[in-house]
């Protein structure tokens, strides 16, 4: 269904901002290209809104712009992966990863608060395999650690996970940029994710909420 | 950054590189992404990569295959950039054309800006002529218009003030027998102080506008001021 627009002359008188305000948050990144959806009307081209988001938003730099200079709310709002993190509590608020999941992070560091982007990652395509069904909860527990232990020595660089399993045993790992697998007969390939793909969509996982 | 330097003088060919002072006086062609801290171009430069320095002045002209960003840019002459430019502070004397978008803090100078995509920069004040494919967004815009006619896809800030250029006595005794002026064409205008003079504008919207000599605007919404000068035109204005 298509979300729900509203234009920029009401948005304008429905939040009390101005046109220069509008634009310089534009300007600073705090408000996404993307949500400036200019369409054809009758007085001309015209600016619409995803109605929604875009009070949601503008709610929230209301808020804390007292407290925060612009820059420092772009940050805020354009998760740099690096500079991200999350609370549990945000986490589960957000339902960005399954619960089954954030019980394996409480095991493992019982109770700790605060998870990286990396950190976050892992769970995260572990949990969009689980949710997959190609894996068990076992397999998907050994994929998570072998992630966290490799995938900070590549930071930054674009990655693929693979995952092969032959005879009910299975082997995940990590490959550099793109390369042709050649598996030998018998194996099959569960799974090959494109990492990056992943850091686009928990970014915008983590910024809509 | 990196200690050496790289000076050409005369015609020569560099692969790209780390530098701390980059100098060029004469004609070179780069093959590579250059990265310094200072890069000077006194002559012509045919840059096949990307640039990052903090200071990049130029006197004559460049043209850069790639993303460009600087702290502090000056150009004395011609460049072409295709790719991002990221700029600080942006002087301008002569001609400035990106194939992409444009972001700095502030962009002052004379001449003629062109940019593809949009321009986005906490103040613009310009004197010459301006062509933005898409946005121009600004803190601050003001705008002289003369020599040649500018456009502008949107504008879009908080104050905003176009105004005719004044142009030397020399120029202005030769072109004084034609009735040409520099004029500015728009979409949209939006703002929060928006104050135009010879303007061609569909749609002005702002707090307070003043619709100066020369325009021509197809509707004018303001909040809480408005005002026309008896020689432009509107054809329509609200209140809202």
């Amino acid at each position: 269904m298509e979300p729900e627009l509203i234009s920029k002359k009401e948005l304008l008188e429905l939040t009390g901002i101005s046109y220069g305000q509008l634009y310089r948050w534009k300007r600073k990144k705090l408000i996404p290209e993307e949500w400036f959806i200019r369409k054809s009307t009758f007085t001309g081209q015209e600016t619409f809104f995803p109605k929604e988001k875009i009070l949601a938003r503008i709610e929230k730099i209301k808020e804390l712009k007292d407290e925060l200079s612009l820059d420092e709310l772009a940050g805020v709002f354009a998760p740099n992966p690096a500079a991200v993190v999350l609370t549990r509590e945000e986490i589960v608020k957000r339902h960005i990863v399954s619960d089954l999941v954030l019980q394996w992070l409480d095991d493992e560091w019982g109770g700790r608060q605060d998870v990286s982007f990396a950190e976050l990652l892992s769970l995260y395509i572990v949990d969009r395999l689980l949710r997959s069904g190609e894996i068990s909860i076992e397999e998907g527990k050994n994929i998570w650690r072998m992630f966290g232990s490799h995938y900070p020595k590549l930071q930054g660089k674009s990655c693929e996970l693979v995952v092969l399993r032959k005879m009910g045993v299975t082997v995940s790992f990590l490959v550099e940029g793109t390369a042709a697998l050649h598996v030998e007969e018998g194996a099959k390939l569960i799974a090959r994710l494109h990492v990056p793909t992943y850091i686009e969509e928990l970014k915008l996982a983590i910024s809509e909420g | 950054m990196a200690e050496r330097n790289l000076t050409i003088h005369g015609s020569a060919l560099s692969g790209g590189g780390v530098f701390h002072y980059v100098t060029i006086r004469g004609d070179a062609m780069i093959r590579g992404d250059i990265e310094c801290d200072r890069l000077k171009v006194f002559g012509a430069a045919d840059m096949k990569g990307a640039v990052a320095a903090r200071t990049f002045r130029l006197f004559g002209q460049a043209n850069v295959d790639g993303p460009v960003q600087a702290e502090k840019m000056g150009v004395f002459g011609e460049v072409d950039i295709r790719g991002h430019a990221r700029l600080g502070h942006l002087q301008l004397r002569g001609m400035a054309q990106v194939e992409g978008g444009l972001e700095a803090d502030a962009i002052r100078g004379y001449g003629e800006l062109s940019v593809s995509g949009s321009c986005e920069a906490e103040s613009v004040a310009l004197t010459g002529v301006v062509h933005i494919g898409q946005t121009l967004n600004a803190e601050q815009v003001e705008l002289s218009l003369c020599f040649a006619d500018s456009s502008v896809k949107e504008i879009g800030g908080r104050t905003i003030r176009i105004k005719q250029g004044k142009t030397w006595k020399a120029v202005h005794w030769l072109t004084r027998l034609s009735p040409l002026t520099a004029v500015l064409v728009a979409d949209t205008i939006e703002g929060d102080d928006i104050y135009l003079e010879h303007t061609k504008a569909a749609v002005v919207r702002g707090d307070r506008v003043t619709i100066g000599p020369g325009c021509e605007i197809g509707l004018v919404e303001y909040r809480m001021a408005f005002a026309q000068d008896e020689q432009a035109a509107v054809k329509e204005k609200r209140q809202r």
